[in-house]
């Protein structure tokens, strides 16, 4: 029962209530307007009804629904506010807790006040006070079902298509290493296997290949649109992705390397999905370091290609012994200037890995004779101790001969060793 | 008349400048002669084969190259390398770089494509074409090679040539290569290492001379007699034996002598054998070269000693 609209202007009939004082005198015509008491006893209706009493100027203490707010807000009514006073629920600390999406669950938001906010709602209105991931998302919430394939967490457990068929794959070359194009040998090529690992989705996977060359391999240490492998189907059409399903869980495609050696990863990706690379080095076999020695000094070498000394190790043993002969005959030590790079292939030797680049005024870009690791330029100047002499040429083609090589026109002296 | 004569001068110059270009690639080598002599240090068994070379006057290429077949026969004699040594040729400082048959192989040993037998070698010394090195090769030559202030000529002769083996002559190939200017090759040829290795092999001049050779392991009497017919064969169609009638007589005592053996009268056939070698010692610079004088009297005489 609420007495609204209290004051000195107006009194409850006397003879339903009796009203008494702190001090315990009743009071028959209510009381007055400077009453201080706050507690009156209505005997009439048999029960107690507690209400504060304020004169005009001050509001009445309500507390229509017992929640321990009134409806307001004073120094007389410190807990006042209470904008439901009919809802125990409802009061200054009610806490409110955020369901955008509506579909009872909170994702832990919360918001204490009076007034529901826009969006809130009672822990007694939920589901859940907490655990929706998405709530904008009705469709996400801790009892939904988890929806395959379409790459979200539906059931907000932390985990994206769980128990859902998935596109799983793996990829294989064979063999994992081949050789430059261009450099002497057809084996070129490699054998890519792609497959399922696992049972595929209804709908079949499309899966997405490229190539990537490893940065600075082979010895290039240069920037420039760097030449890669490609892959292609059994007609030889270059092609970026295969498709596979559980009748056929495999494809054979073809990786076919490009002029530069080094190494190239073959990337095998599932929209969303698994990744599996394999790895493929491009290399002609069996190349090996020159080496440091007092009978011939290393040359050429530059921020482009840093290592410029790889050759067969035939080669290696021809270079050697030639500049070892050249030695004893003339006193003098041989400049061994290109060889090959670590893995063979084009030797850019302008850096730009476009082979018909003419940097050096010769067809074909230059160093076309430096792919197999078969060939050496001398330096025209060897070192001798009364100092730089100019190397006889007739005397290195002999020497080269002896080896089984001979001389090709280069800016320097070029000797070719057979393969 | 002043435009003729400048067209006339350009084309001079254009066909002056392309005939430069071209200039440094020789005609293919013809006609070198190669002159082998060989004797035989009865005190030692070292046979020492002796070279020349003439570059004939029709060719414009100059020789920087030789190399004579020395790989080992299939099913010969492993020979002594004992005494034989690669005198490689003469330091740029002074004197000259000496390597034993053994060192020499081992030199080559990884790369090299075919057994060979033991031979010494040097290239001309004392003589007045310095910068002969000489060397044994990775695909079983013995090779003497110039060097810039070396080259044969045309019309020139070197010789000095020294070859060393225990060997037994034989009938050897021999390739002559002439030099060619690598620096000045057409474009065409610029790092072209296949066109390059053609142009090369098509310069050369190949040819036949007297050189080292292993008798075979299980020597029989009657197959080395066939082999030393078939040689004297050969060595007619060479032109080392000069006078028809001269190669039907020594056929006829080696058919003869084959005859004896077979009956088993090597007494005999030592008797026919020995007359051979007398009309071989007469007919050496008549009607005998000396390539086929050596590969005559010496194998007839390996004959003889083991009858």
């Amino acid at each position: 029962m609420s007495w609204y609209g209290y004051g000195c202007s107006y009194f409850p009939p006397c003879t339903d209530f009796i009203y008494v004082t702190d001090a315990g005198a009743c009071i028959s015509a209510g009381p007055p307007c400077n009453f201080p008491d706050t507690v009156y006893i209505n005997h009439v209706r048999g029960r107690t009804e507690t209400y504060e009493w304020r004169c005009p100027g001050e509001e009445q203490c309500v507390d229509g629904d017992g929640d321990g707010y009134y409806t307001y807000n004073s120094a007389n009514c410190p807990q006042g506010n209470d904008c439901n006073d009919s809802d125990p629920n409802i009061n200054p600390a009610t806490i409110w807790y955020k369901d955008t999406d509506n579909d009872g669950y909170s994702n832990g938001t919360t918001l204490t006040q009076c007034e529901r906010p826009s969006g809130y709602k009672l822990a007694s209105e939920l589901t859940s006070t907490s655990g929706d991931c998405n709530d904008n998302n009705p469709a996400v919430n801790p009892s939904a079902q988890e929806v395959c394939g379409d790459g979200i967490d539906n059931n907000c457990n932390g985990q994206t298509d769980e128990g859902c068929l998935k596109c799983e794959i793996s990829i294989t070359a064979n063999p994992n290493a081949v050789w430059p194009k261009n450099a002497g040998s057809s084996q070129t090529t490699s054998i890519i296997t792609v497959s399922l690992t696992n049972p595929a989705p209804p709908e079949g996977c499309t899966v997405n290949l490229s190539v990537e060359p490893v940065a600075n391999s082979g010895g290039h240490s240069h920037s420039g649109t760097r030449p890669k492998g490609k892959i292609t189907d059994s007609s030889g059409n270059v092609i970026s992705s295969v498709n596979l399903s559980n009748a056929e869980n495999s494809a054979v495609v073809k990786y076919t390397s490009s002029e530069v050696g080094g190494e190239e990863r073959i990337i095998a990706t599932v929209t969303g999905g698994d990744e599996s690379e394999a790895k493929i080095k491009v290399r002609v076999p069996g190349l090996g370091s020159m080496g440091e020695s007092d009978a011939w000094r290393l040359t050429g070498q530059t921020t482009n290609h840093p290592v410029n000394h790889y050759g067969t190790y035939t080669t290696i043993g021809n270079i050697g012994n030639m500049a070892a002969d050249y030695y004893q005959q003339f006193d003098a030590t041989l400049g061994i200037n290109d060889m090959s790079l670590p893995d063979g292939g084009m030797f850019d030797i302008c850096g730009t890995y476009n082979p018909t680049d003419t940097c050096l005024n010769a067809p074909n870009g230059g160093h076309s004779s430096h792919r197999k690791g078969t060939g050496v330029d001398i330096d025209r100047t060897a070192q001798s101790q009364n100092g730089w002499i100019r190397v006889d040429r007739i005397a290195i083609r002999e020497i080269c001969k002896d080896y089984g090589g001979h001389l090709v026109r280069e800016s320097t002296i070029h000797c070719e060793f057979p393969q | 008349m002043i435009n003729k004569r400048v067209i006339f001068i350009v084309l001079i110059g254009i066909i002056f400048s392309t005939s430069l270009a071209f200039a440094q690639i020789p005609s293919p080598l013809k006609d070198v002669k190669v002159t082998g002599l060989v004797m035989l240090d009865s005190t030692t068994g070292i046979y020492t084969y002796n070279y020349s070379i003439f570059n004939p006057p029709i060719n414009d290429g100059k020789i920087f190259h030789f190399e004579i077949d020395i790989t080992k026969p299939l099913n010969s004699q492993e020979l002594n390398s004992a005494g034989l040594v690669i005198r490689r040729g003469v330091k740029a400082q002074g004197g000259m770089i000496i390597r034993s048959f053994e060192e020499e192989v081992a030199r080559i040993k990884e790369v090299l494509q075919k057994p060979v037998i033991p031979v010494g070698a040097q290239p001309p010394f004392g003589q007045p074409f310095p910068g002969w090195i000489t060397a044994i090769t990775v695909m079983g030559t013995v090779s003497w090679g110039g060097s810039e202030q070396s080259l044969i000529l045309p019309n020139q002769t070197f010789g000095g040539f020294i070859l060393t083996s225990y060997g037994l002559p034989g009938i050897r190939d021999v390739k002559i290569e002439p030099d060619i200017d690598i620096d000045n090759l057409p474009e065409q040829y610029w790092e072209n290492i296949e066109l390059t290795k053609q142009l090369e092999d098509s310069l050369i001049y190949q040819t036949k001379t007297l050189g080292p050779t292993a008798p075979p392991a299980d020597f029989k009497p009657v197959s080395f007699i066939d082999y030393i017919i078939s040689m004297k064969h050969e060595a007619f169609s060479l032109g080392w034996i000069t006078n028809q009638g001269i190669e039907q007589s020594l056929d006829a005592k080696l058919e003869n002598a084959k005859k004896k053996i077979e009956q088993g009268n090597k007494n005999a056939a030592k008797n026919i054998l020995n007359a051979f070698i007398n009309e071989v010692e007469a007919q050496k610079d008549k009607h005998l070269t000396s390539e086929a004088y050596g590969l005559l009297k010496y194998n007839v005489e390996y004959l003889i000693g083991r009858l």
